[in-house]
């Protein structure tokens, strides 16, 4: 007996250690090829790194160990899975790519001969934003930037960032220490789009800048290009701008060549030169040098002649085919306009006249002083949609505001110009800091006789100057993130507004709102889809309040673990007219693991419907 | 070496009785169900064909190729030979793996001339090498079970677990355990070919690194089977 014990533990322990030998082999074998390629072609499907996708497995059974400890601590450990399925999953998981950011930004101290310092470095950029992301989505940060969108019927939605301001630290670390490394270009770029988010336009230019001339061959490069060209056809600068605009294109036709050796040009690199080319053009035109944008807008009609045909069979292409033939057919409109001042040999002074692009401009003030550094944008009608979701926090608001083209950003004295906007309809967006001076501000809805049109910028044959937008303080709110119940109630509490009589509270669930539908008769369901209120008091005297926790109770009430909830507070003074209210993107709730199961206690077992039971919960 | 080779095809013909009914149903119901839909089969379809179902096949012929002596308790008459031991072992290896390549090819041929062109040069290459290592390990687990059954189901278990893998690194979120000690390498690269996606691939401009390390593989199996077999005799 002993001795078949004996013998099983041996097979065991051999058909273990030929386990672990098939896991180790297979690991040595994609490290060599990690290190003998260029990771950055291969994308995947998950938001992470290549090392980090390959080495999942043996990062999950724990047998990084072999390749040394440099390696060990740059895969590190998997998160935890009971962190995971806890009642605030997205905290447990910002805590634990916090933690790994640390751990990353350290590793080329710890290991200065390692061969993961870069890799390290751009995973801790990675990290750091999905865990700012996450983050905020689980309420362990506030938010440390607010977008402001106006609505179609008045006023201004209002969303959260999350405080990306660590990140491109990192990005600066690998561009500074490792300039020859692969991923350089890129930390580059991020440097300059974070100066420029920032509001520091020299700095950003200085990046955008050094890209271009250190990584002539990156394709980052051409972002650069570009933005360089942006920068300086908003400044007036079109000799400068075709150079870079120039620069761009040989870039780009440079990277999609490497890219695609032996085939001509795919449709979307064929757009992109297409567009290039384009620009090119208007900025000849608008230098009066006719005959080079005849040559362009040739080319560029080639290109869309080309792409027409890939479109028909790429739906997805026929947007963007579109939105360039129609800066096409505008850019050769302009060149017909000029050629025939020429033949008629009139005197326009200055360019040709550019007759369907404008500049849009405005002032943003916070309490009647200038406010610099807001970032305000046109946004078309696509990208309002984007940005519209409430509560989408995400990556798809951070990356639809990232490829808006009509931006720019208030100077000292509060002023912005947005130059060269095409005609059409827009809607303004302002990014600007959550607190001024440690006080959280909001925009201020206009006056009502130009609510309306305040909503929409119409930019139709001339130059627009905008409303000045306000921006006042907002109620400072004091309650955010996870909460705990105490006697079948969650608390808010706000500080007092000087002035304010009594408050009018609101808790409100944007994200989940069909989560909480049966609570409603049908005839109220619609207001529901743009107010889900789901629990208000009218005059609170005390800048604090007891919401029951029934009120807040889903549908299904086990859902309650990951609704996310705002309140609302808005100051009356002693005539109930609103003296503040508070920003929602700072006012931002989940119930915690001990409110949640205070909830599941109160639902009594074989209670009539919902609506009774939350009709017998009085407000406080 | 033409009178070797048909001694050994003499001995380990017999062998293959049983399995080659069976190898001879599933390569006719493969070959059926190209024919009837012909429209599914491509140069990936080959290729997955040639680098999972020829080597199963040749783990099926290899398996018992020792069992002429095996069998009836005559391992003796093994290191009664002339030659070295792992001469006779290495030659109905073989031969019973290009046997197994035989089938694949005339299949492949098959194919070829009667649904669409593939390369099929290429293909029977890429075959070599997870058919030797498949057949080595069935080989091996005879030797070591003493049971021929098991050595089929230790090669079928070792094949399934390499169509699992292989699996994995399909999905959308690759999930990638040895690209190394793969069958498919060749089928991956078409596949990526396909989708117009060979440069973003990982591991599928490095397939031939596969084959290499299964053909080590197969080495250090073969060398470990002949020293099983040598043990297996002197411990008479």
């Amino acid at each position: 007996m002993r001795r078949r014990l004996r013998s099983l533990v041996r097979t065991a322990l051999k058909l273990w250690l030929l386990v672990l030998a098939y896991l180790w082999v297979g690991a040595a074998y994609k490290l060599l090829y990690a290190q003998t390629h260029d990771l950055a072609r291969f994308k995947s499907a998950l938001p992470i790194s290549h090392y980090q996708k390959e080495f999942l497995v043996e990062a999950l059974l724990r047998q990084t160990w072999p390749f040394g400890p440099a390696f060990s601590a740059y895969i590190g450990r998997a998160p935890s899975v009971a962190a995971l399925a806890s009642s605030n999953p997205q905290t447990a998981l910002a805590d634990y790519l916090r933690e790994r950011e640390a751990t990353l930004a350290t590793l080329p101290d710890r290991y200065p001969l390692s061969l993961f310092s870069q890799e390290a470095l751009e995973d801790g950029y990675a990290m750091s934003q999905l865990a700012a992301l996450l983050a905020l989505q689980g309420g362990r940060e506030e938010p440390r930037r607010m977008l402001a969108v106006t609505r179609m019927r008045g006023g201004w939605r209002l969303h959260g960032l999350p405080d990306l301001s660590r990140a491109p630290t990192l990005a600066r670390r690998l561009a500074d220490e490792y300039p020859e490394s692969p991923q350089a270009p890129l930390a580059l770029l991020r440097v300059a789009q974070a100066e420029q988010q920032a509001g520091r336009e020299e700095a950003a230019r200085e990046a955008y800048r050094r890209l271009a001339l250190e990584y002539p061959g990156a394709a980052e490069a051409e972002e650069a290009a570009s933005a360089l060209y942006e920068a300086a056809r908003a400044e007036g600068k079109l000799e400068e701008a075709r150079e870079y605009r120039r620069r761009a294109l040989a870039i780009a036709e440079s990277v999609a060549r490497t890219r695609f050796p032996k085939s001509t040009l795919p449709a979307r690199n064929t757009l992109t030169l297409l567009g290039f080319n384009v620009d090119l053009a208007a900025l000849e035109v608008q230098l009066a040098r006719l005959a080079a944008a005849r040559n362009l807008l040739e080319v560029a009609g080639a290109q869309a002649a080309q792409v027409q045909r890939a479109a028909e069979k790429d739906p997805l292409l026929a947007p963007q085919l579109s939105e360039r033939t129609a800066r096409l057919e505008r850019v050769r409109s302009e060149l017909w306009v000029a050629e025939a001042f020429e033949k008629l040999q009139v005197g326009v002074p200055g360019p040709p006249p550019r007759p369907r692009e404008f500049p849009v401009s405005g002032r943003v003030q916070f309490r009647g002083q200038p406010f610099p550094g807001a970032e305000v944008m046109l946004l078309e009608e696509d990208e309002a949609r984007d940005t519209l979701p409430a509560g989408d926090l995400g990556m798809r608001l951070l990356g639809a505001l990232s490829e808006v083209r009509l931006r720019a950003t208030t100077d000292r004295r509060g002023m912005y110009t947005i130059g060269a906007v095409p005609a059409g309809e827009y809607r303004l967006a302002v990014l600007a800091p959550a607190r001024v001076n440690g006080v959280p501000v909001i925009p201020v809805d206009p006056p009502a006789h130009i609510l309306a049109r305040a909503a929409v910028v119409r930019v139709v044959s001339g130059p627009v100057r905008l409303p000045a937008v306000e921006y006042a303080a907002a109620v400072s709110t004091r309650t955010y993130g996870e909460l705990r119940a105490t006697d079948g109630a969650i608390r808010l509490e706000w500080n007092a507004v000087p002035g304010a009589a009594a408050y009018r509270v609101a808790v409100l669930n944007f994200e989940n709102r069909d989560a909480f539908r049966l609570r409603l008769e049908s005839a109220d369901r619609p207001a529901m889809r743009f107010r889900p209120v789901l629990w208000q008091a009218d005059a609170v005297r005390d800048p604090a309040v007891n919401v029951p926790l029934l009120a807040l109770a889903p549908d299904n009430p086990m859902f309650a673990r990951f609704a996310t909830y705002v309140y609302e507070v808005v100051a009356l003074d002693a005539r109930g007219e609103e003296v503040a209210r508070s920003a929602l993107p700072l006012c931002r709730f989940q119930l915690s693991g001990q409110a949640f199961r205070a909830l599941q206690a109160l639902r009594p077992p074989g209670s009539g419907p919902f609506r009774r039971r939350r009709q017998e919960q009085s407000p406080q | 070496m033409i009178g070797l080779v048909r001694y050994n095809l003499q001995i380990v013909a017999p062998t293959l009785l049983w399995t080659g009914i069976l190898v001879g149903l599933l390569v006719l119901l493969i070959l059926a169900a190209h024919f009837r839909n012909p429209s599914s089969f491509s140069d990936i379809a080959a290729a997955g064909f040639a680098e999972q179902t020829v080597p199963l096949i040749a783990a099926f012929f290899a398996g018992g190729v020792l069992d002429a002596e095996m069998k009836r308790g005559a391992h003796e008459l093994l290191r009664a030979k002339r030659r070295p031991l792992w001469h006779t072992v290495a030659w109905r290896l073989g031969i019973s793996v290009a046997l197994a390549l035989a089938v694949g090819a005339a299949a492949l041929a098959v194919l070829h001339f009667g649904v669409k062109r593939v390369p099929l040069g290429w293909l029977l290459l890429s075959a070599v090498s997870p058919a030797l290592a498949l057949g080595t390990v069935s080989l091996w687990a005879r030797i070591r079970f003493g049971n021929a059954f098991l050595g089929y189901v230790v090669a079928l278990a070792i094949w399934v677990a390499n169509v699992m893998v292989s699996l994995l690194q399909q999905l959308p979120f690759t999930i990638s355990i040895n690209p190394l000690l793969t069958m498919s390498s060749f089928t991956e690269r078409l596949q990526a070919e396909a989708r117009d996606a060979l440069l973003s691939t990982p591991y599928a401009d490095w397939w031939w690194v596969s084959k290499v390390a299964l053909l080590v593989v197969a080495l250090a199996v073969f060398a470990g089977t002949t020293r099983r077999v040598e043990h297996l005799v002197e411990g008479d």
